[in-house]
């Protein structure tokens, strides 16, 4: 009894579906490429094994930085079961809302991975959190190392590291990756390839939830990290925390070399900051309240503050006189107490009667060197004043002034020593001869150098005639292995034997001349002082020597800001370093000195540092705004209506700033 | 039955018992690979572990599956009628009592089991649309006849839909088949296609340039058939049913259907998607086509599959286990597969056309029609063919009342195939 459709639809479509399915099972799992990959990516994650960062050594063994463990605390958001929240901002020092608005973030961005909820908590928290972190079920940890600073100083030469920007990774040839550190400034940023070893990295099986599900292919494409170099500095770390000391309260760089290997002994910049502040969990509220200082710690002024180098350029100025034999050491010059260009004179600190060379380095004798540097360029021997000043200016840059030296932290600067061209084209051709530009004799003017080229120009003097480029770095150490940063010795063409003169009056001016405070018992010390003028405020103090007379250890240059005469400041400043460095101690009698140097403040508050930076501000710039004519002592009356302004707004500030300053504090005082 | 004659049992059908056995260890075989933790531990075998429930419950079907081949058949026909009010009264219960998962109420919690009435329901209906085509004058021409036919099918269908269980509302309407195979016209067939071709077509472009085309359309065959004036009927008929339908099309889908509904068409549709579907559905369905495209064509190999193993792909061992085992399988594996499955569905027509009596063909008949609807939508759903509905693959997925729902279905089927010539009375 059959009856209906006996060839029924359903056949048909048995076969048809069936057709169907295996075209798209065809196209899926034999046509389309790339699923295998994504479900390799899927499964296998890698992750990184950071190796330990160098550690940085001082001259005799100590560590002046080393690696400590923080804690990263990740939160993996689809696994979070409610929590006493309260307890959690507690332990972890937050705030309910940071937790909330944290969370929420990264809902949005990762909620099945392990984020960072909180990144590199110190250790005594982390302790602490510890104790409950099964209380937090979504939640764990991953150990970071940041570098600590047991000196606590430092921080400009040493540098700091910070989070990798897009830049840094797409330089880095594909070695960076997001979330990584680097150096960022100073020695860690120079030799970041070294001191930072070699990534390392495991492939691991994780399933949906993130779950650790084993090793891929049992390990076989993992790779082991390599720790970095340990790198040993020249640096002596006591010489470089009591320059420190010595320096607080006061603005300005402490550079000191020893001159037989160019080794950085001490690089002080002041204001400086605790490097350890720059590391950890507030590292950007901290740099946020560094960058925003008045005095701008963050500026590495032993390279990058160009200064008049004042009378500390004299000493220069002497060698090239006499290798030039534009007089002989026994010349003198009769100083009626300035020395007159024109309707102007360049005056002297008191009558110096009739100085040969020595004896004007002694007494520091402004006229004596506007006189030398007269004639060493007016000389008949030069066709014209141009060729003249090309002649001291290649004999001068050969000191180091006006170019870069070459040390091993980023963004040195060149400072100035003015070329003809640049004359030329301020005066014109042929209208300028040395009356002109006579305030270069004495380190002012268009003249600016860095503390560390004094530094420098001081060693050179010190080995009789040659520099190795300053290095802070000595040799990287690892597994017994070596490897030693290259080193250039620089000849300087001028004869010993005006060396050993000039080093006599270097002498003679702690000795018996202007830097009298600068003795110390029992050593030889041969130096400079140097006052840098600053028509509209204090002077800068200036101090540049070196120690023993014979055989030198140390080469020594001292700039403080705004403080006054090179005796009053530097020359303390500079004699106590090296009496501690050479002696270990200092001497009782001078302790009342070091004390007063430990306690002196020359800091402003912050409206009227506003005001000094706009008057050093009018200095430096002065250059470009003068056109003809005139030379830095010139120049004051031009700036004086400039600043009479300024002191009207300062006046006007100050009453506004004592009015906030109570707020202002505790706003900067968060500092944690 | 006369003493003597030719033996009235036939040996139960060897291709399809062996397709019913395979699928069944294939199918326990792959719940265990999504399991498997990567190696053998002592609670290997403990009762947490779906393979060991699973193979509980196929030694339990087995015992069930020669249980029924011992029946008399007269016995299966006269309690048809009493299984479908059964399995209707659990469907009313399961409204009322049942317990919900993801948008579903389609389970009673008996403590140890949890029973799926809906499953048994098609059981249920096979039979009783069975012993209604059995019945003595049935003709299937009368108004009457159809109703009632359409009423047994339409009452589970009801009922499944009220769960929001949209797989098996559709199993019911695939019942359709069988009905055109007992006699209903195939123009229903189509006009079902035409249904679905115009809801699609109307989600995915503006509905009014659908009735637009339609409009002009059927004018011009109206036009050219204007002396024929029964079909103008059928075709003016035609033309304002697609265009009300067209507007109810997108009324439902925004309306009616639910927003995890609709997602899931819209997936297929390649439609632009909610942020919330992306994360979800889209998510899951996306990795279940990694997990099948990178089978590639030999497969990772057993226990090798890491999508499935590491539950990138969600409800390996129950709806998506096709993931699992395209994955370790390969294309090759999945063509065997559906081999099997065609097989035995080609059998089962096979033994339904040669039923000596209406009650055994369309109760055969039915069985493949619900075997084919899981086999299309699951395996379709997975590789991303079609809305993704969740609705086991016969014997393989994971859980107790599929697996003896379907052993029910294909153990009848072989009896009634085993005893086809005591009916010629």
């Amino acid at each position: 009894m059959q009856r209906g459709n006996e060839s029924g639809i359903l056949e048909k479509a048995i076969y048809i579906a069936a057709f169907i399915l295996i075209v798209k099972l065809f196209f899926l799992q034999v046509l389309t490429p790339g699923y295998k990959q994504q479900s390799k990516n899927n499964v296998v994650k890698k992750q990184n094994i950071y190796p330990s960062r160098g550690l940085i050594i001082d001259r005799k063994g100590k560590v002046i930085v080393y690696n400590d463990a923080v804690y990263d605390i990740l939160v993996q958001w689809n696994q979070i079961k409610d929590f006493d929240t309260l307890k959690f901002c507690e332990l972890l020092n937050t705030t309910p809302d940071f937790v909330r608005a944290k969370l929420d973030e990264i809902k949005r961005t990762t909620p099945n991975k392990p984020t960072a909820f909180i990144k590199l908590l110190d250790p005594q928290s982390f302790t602490r959190f510890q104790e409950h972190l099964f209380e937090f079920p979504a939640f764990s940890f991953e150990t970071r190392t940041v570098r600590r600073y047991p000196y606590h100083g430092g921080a400009a030469m040493l540098g700091y590291l910070s989070e990798v920007t897009e830049n840094n990774i797409k330089n880095s040839g594909g070695y960076y990756e997001l979330g990584d550190y680097m150096g960022t400034t100073g020695i860690e940023k120079y030799y970041d390839s070294l001191l930072r070893g070699e990534k390392g990295y495991n492939f691991q099986v994780v399933d949906v939830k993130n779950t650790y599900k084993g090793k891929y292919k049992n390990g076989e494409e993992d790779k082991t990290p390599i720790a970095g170099w340990d790198m040993v500095t020249g640096i002596d770390a006591e010489l470089q925390a009591y320059g420190e000391k010595l320096m607080q309260g006061k603005v300005g760089g402490v550079v000191a070399i020893d001159p037989a290997t160019g080794e950085i002994l001490a690089y002080v910049s002041s204001p400086g900051y605790d490097p350890n502040i720059l590391t950890g969990r507030y590292r950007r509220h901290n740099f946020n309240i560094l960058f925003k200082d008045p005095y701008i710690p963050l500026l590495n002024r032993p390279i990058q503050a160009a200064y008049p180098p004042g009378s500390t350029f004299k000493a220069s100025a002497a060698l090239i006189m006499l290798q030039e034999k534009i007089h002989e050491e026994k010349w003198q010059w009769f100083c009626p107490g300035g020395y007159r260009v024109g309707s102007h004179v360049v005056k002297c600190h008191g009558v110096h009667g009739i100085p040969d060379v020595q004896t004007a380095l002694q007494y520091s004798c402004n006229s004596y060197f506007c006189k030398i540097y007269n004639d060493f360029i007016m000389d008949s021997t030069f066709a014209t004043p141009a060729i003249g000043y090309q002649k001291w200016w290649d004999m001068t840059s050969m000191f180091g002034y006006g170019k870069k030296l070459g040390i091993d932290i980023y963004g040195e600067k060149r400072g100035n020593l003015p070329t003809v061209k640049y004359y030329n084209k301020i005066f014109g051709e042929g209208k300028w001869r040395a009356a002109t530009i006579i305030s270069n004799s004495i380190g002012q003017g268009e003249v600016l150098a860095t503390p560390l080229q004094i530094a420098n120009a001081m060693a050179i003097i010190a080995n009789k005639g040659f520099y190795i480029t300053p290095k802070i770095c000595r040799y990287f150490v690892k597994d017994k292995k070596y490897r030693t940063p290259k080193r250039e010795k620089n000849i300087i063409p001028i004869d010993s034997v005006y060396f050993r003169y000039v080093t006599d009056g270097l002498e003679k001016v702690v000795l018996a001349g202007t830097a009298r405070v600068a003795q110390i018992p029992g050593i030889s010390f041969c130096g400079k002082t140097g006052t840098a003028q600053n028509p509209h405020g204090k002077d800068h103090s200036i101090f540049a020597g070196f120690a023993p007379k014979e055989n030198p250890k140390i080469a020594i240059a001292v700039f403080v800001e705004n403080a006054g005469f090179g005796a009053t400041y530097a020359a303390p400043i500079a004699s106590l370093m090296v009496e501690k460095y050479l002696n270990d101690t200092i001497a009782k009698k001078r302790i009342p000195l070091q004390d007063r140097m430990f306690k002196m403040r020359l800091m402003k508050d912050e409206v009227e540092l506003n005001y000094v930076k706009q008057k050093e501000k009018l200095v430096l710039d002065s250059i470009a705004r003068v056109k003809a004519k005139a030379d830095s002592i010139v120049r004051a009356k031009y700036l004086q209506d400039s600043l009479q302004k300024a002191k009207v707004k300062y006046t006007e500030d100050r009453k506004k700033f004592k009015q906030d300053s109570i707020q202002n504090l505790k706003s900067t005082q968060q500092n944690p | 039955m006369q003493p003597g004659a030719k033996r009235a049992y036939d040996p139960i059908d060897g291709t399809v018992l062996f397709c019913y056995l395979f699928l069944v260890a294939l199918g326990i075989m792959s719940i265990f690979a999504t399991e498997y933790s990567g190696n053998f531990t002592a609670s290997f075998f403990s009762f947490k572990h779906s393979y060991i429930k699973q193979s509980v419950w196929a030694i339990a079907s087995f015992l069930m599956f020669f249980t029924i081949l011992g029946f008399d058949r007269r016995i299966l026909q006269l309690i048809s009628y009493p299984i479908y009010a059964i399995v209707i009264f659990m469907l009313v219960l399961v409204l009322l009592i049942g317990n919900t998962t993801k948008g579903q109420q389609n389970w009673i919690d008996l403590g140890a089991f949890k029973l799926q009435p809906s499953e048994f329901a098609k059981f249920g209906t096979a039979m009783a649309l069975a012993k209604y085509f059995d019945s003595p004058n049935m003709r299937f021409h009368t108004q009457r006849e159809y109703m009632i036919a359409f009423g047994i099918l339409a009452l589970p269908l009801a009922l499944v839909a009220g769960q929001g269980d949209a797989g098996s509302c559709l199993v019911f309407a695939a019942f359709i088949f069988v009905l055109n195979r007992e006699g209903l016209s195939d123009l229903f067939v189509y006009l079902g296609l035409y249904i679905v071709a115009i809801s699609v077509l109307s989600l995915i472009i503006n509905q009014y340039i659908i009735i637009g085309i339609s409009v002009v359309l059927f004018s011009f065959l109206i036009y050219w058939n204007w002396m024929n004036k029964q079909l103008v009927k059928i075709l003016s008929v035609i033309m304002i049913g697609t265009c009300l339908f067209t507007f109810s099309v997108s009324f439902i889908f925004n309306n009616v259907l639910a927003k995890h509904q609709r997602d899931r068409i819209n997936i297929v549709l390649g439609q632009e998607l909610t942020k919330e579907a992306r994360r979800g559905i889209a998510y899951n369905l996306n990795q279940s086509k990694i997990s099948i495209g990178s089978g590639g064509i030999i497969g990772k190999g057993y226990l090798q599959g890491t999508q499935t193993r590491y539950n990138y792909v969600p409800e390996t061992s129950t709806d998506f286990i096709f993931s699992a085992i395209g994955e370790e399988w390969g294309f090759v594996g999945a063509l065997v597969l559906i081999f099997i499955y065609v097989l035995m569905m080609q059998r089962l027509l096979l033994m339904a056309e040669r039923q000596s009596s209406p009650y055994g063909r369309v109760y055969t008949y039915a069985v493949v029609a619900i075997i084919f609807t899981h086999f299309v939508i699951n395996i379709g759903m997975t590789i991303g063919l079609l809305p993704v509905i969740g609705i086991p693959l016969p014997l393989l997925s994971y859980g107790g009342s599929s697996l003896i729902s379907f052993t029910f279905m294909i153990a009848t089927a072989l009896k009634l195939d085993s005893e086809r010539r005591m009916s010629m009375r």
